[in-house]
């Protein structure tokens, strides 16, 4: 279980946090919607423990726990294999070769292990970040809009990989997103913030099976959609 | 006629030209001056540098050159880095450090010579001189490239437990290696001109600025000016090194 308790955060006079109160299941994914500026950057930042000035408690959080960026955040003078392999020291170093490759393999970049990442597009940093954050040890990750700035079609694709992954290994996720697509196909819990409130507004539960997300535009996930849109445009 | 001319190619055959242009108005400018002694004519400087170049210790005097040179380059780049590496555990050190690096930084290079003369003497006077140069400049390199490590990976390393020790090798390192990476030519450059001129100024045996001195006294200006040739290919021959380990570190830079 996840607990986030009277959570506030200030940057100066702007209060952009006011007192969050919410619990959350562990192996759930959550996805974190709002428009730009209303802290859910903030607030990812905050239970991923890269921001530690705040007031509230938060439980559940003090864990290992792997972050994708808005910026893929790769080290440009190492190899994509030795970008992932850089955050495994704590594995056996028999097996580091084994698992970094096997990251690679699960977001469909096998065969660019050796590649630097400026000969990478932007969607092949992210995956290569993507594939970072599954090899290291952990089942708790954080997303803050990982797929800004790629296409339609590999924001799909992207999903289709992460959903079953995610499953599979029974992480805890937390997404944070703009895009009201995203947060529906992915989120099993949908947390709305206020552009002004600091706080949620609503939390709605996905009535879509993980499985069932990604098959084509159903009924379901576009009823969601528009109750999100209506709940953000309110 | 375009085949022929390759990327490579071309390269060679811009150097040639550069080459060819350099000696002409060289040729032109020995012929207004009509002096051997005030400008010796190309083929005069050509014609002695074949005579040094038979000299049976030429080798010997080119090797200590250079490796006074390279001495000095080695301490500079060592304690460059080290002070680097303690200014990121304790930045106050970059504070102390400052005004004298600023003084040796303004300090004319005749004052550097001169006094470094006096202390050390004149078989370790060149090293030094090089070293007292060329520390400034890395060192500022260093310090630079510690700062203007990118943030937002250090945030990355510390969010993923990377320790402290591989943040240093690779992150630090690599960051300071590029800014290192430009500074170095220069470097070796200026090195290698303070080097011949602390030689100079002592007399040090053994040393292609004792030669240029002892060419001049005796007014042979082609001497003068074949001996400056040896000292450019000395400032080349270090700068292989150089470029050849900067390429190994920046190599990622070059497959984009």
């Amino acid at each position: 279980m996840y607990e986030i308790n009277k959570l506030s955060k200030s940057f100066g006079s702007n209060q952009v946090l006011r007192n969050i109160n919410a619990r959350f299941t562990t192996g759930r994914i959550i996805a974190i919607l709002g428009p730009s500026g209303c802290g859910k950057t903030t607030l990812l930042r905050i239970l991923a423990g890269l921001d530690t000035e705040y007031s509230g408690d938060i439980k559940g959080f003090d864990q290992r726990n792997s972050f994708v960026f808005q910026q893929s955040r790769l080290l440009p003078w190492k190899s994509v294999l030795e970008n992932i392999k850089i955050v495994l020291e704590e594995i056996n170093p028999k097996r580091v070769e084994e698992r970094a490759k096997k990251a690679l393999e699960m977001v469909e970049l096998g065969g660019i292990e050796n590649s630097y990442p400026s000969q990478l597009s932007g969607g092949m940093q992210q995956r290569v970040s993507i594939a970072r954050a599954f090899a290291y040890p952990s089942k708790l990750m954080f997303l803050d809009e990982p797929f800004q700035s790629l296409d339609f079609d590999l924001k799909q694709r992207l999903m289709k990989l992460l959903l079953p992954l995610w499953t599979g290994e029974n992480y805890t996720v937390f997404i944070v997103t703009h895009d009201v697509h995203v947060a529906a196909v992915l989120g099993d819990t949908i947390a709305i913030m206020g552009a002004s409130e600091g706080n949620f507004i609503q939390t709605l539960q996905n009535p879509v099976r993980r499985g069932d997300r990604l098959r084509g535009l159903s009924e379901e996930i576009i009823t969601l959609e528009n109750s999100i849109y209506q709940l953000i445009t309110q | 006629m375009k085949t022929f001319i390759t990327l490579e190619n071309k390269k060679l055959i811009e150097v040639a030209v550069g080459i060819l242009f350099l000696l002409l108005l060289w040729q032109v400018i020995s012929m207004i001056a009509g002096n051997n002694v005030l400008f010796p004519t190309p083929k005069a400087t050509i014609e002695r540098l074949l005579e040094i170049l038979k000299r049976p210790n030429l080798f010997n005097i080119f090797f200590a050159t250079i490796s006074r040179v390279a001495i000095g380059l080695f301490l500079a780049f060592i304690f460059a880095s080290v002070l680097g590496a303690v200014i990121m555990f304790v930045p106050f050190i970059e504070v102390l450090f400052r005004p004298l690096v600023s003084a040796i930084k303004a300090m004319p290079n005749i004052s550097i010579i001169v006094q470094i003369i006096v202390w050390l003497g004149t078989l370790r006077a060149p090293s030094a001189v090089s070293f007292l140069v060329v520390f400034p400049l890395l060192y500022s390199a260093v310090v630079e490239g510690i700062k203007n490590v990118d943030p937002s990976l250090l945030e990355m390393a510390n969010l993923y437990k990377i320790s402290s020790k591989s943040q240093l090798k690779n992150i630090y390192f690599p960051s300071v290696i590029s800014y290192l990476a430009a500074s170095f030519g220069a470097a070796v450059g200026l090195a290698v001109k303070m080097v011949i001129a602390a030689e100079y100024l002592s007399h040090t045996p053994t040393s292609i600025g004792e030669r240029i001195y002892f060419s001049r006294i005796y007014f042979d200006m082609p001497g003068v000016m074949a001996w400056t040739i040896i000292a450019i290919i000395a400032a080349i021959v270090l700068e292989v090194p150089t470029k050849v380990l900067t390429r190994h570190f920046t190599k990622w830079r070059d497959e984009s």
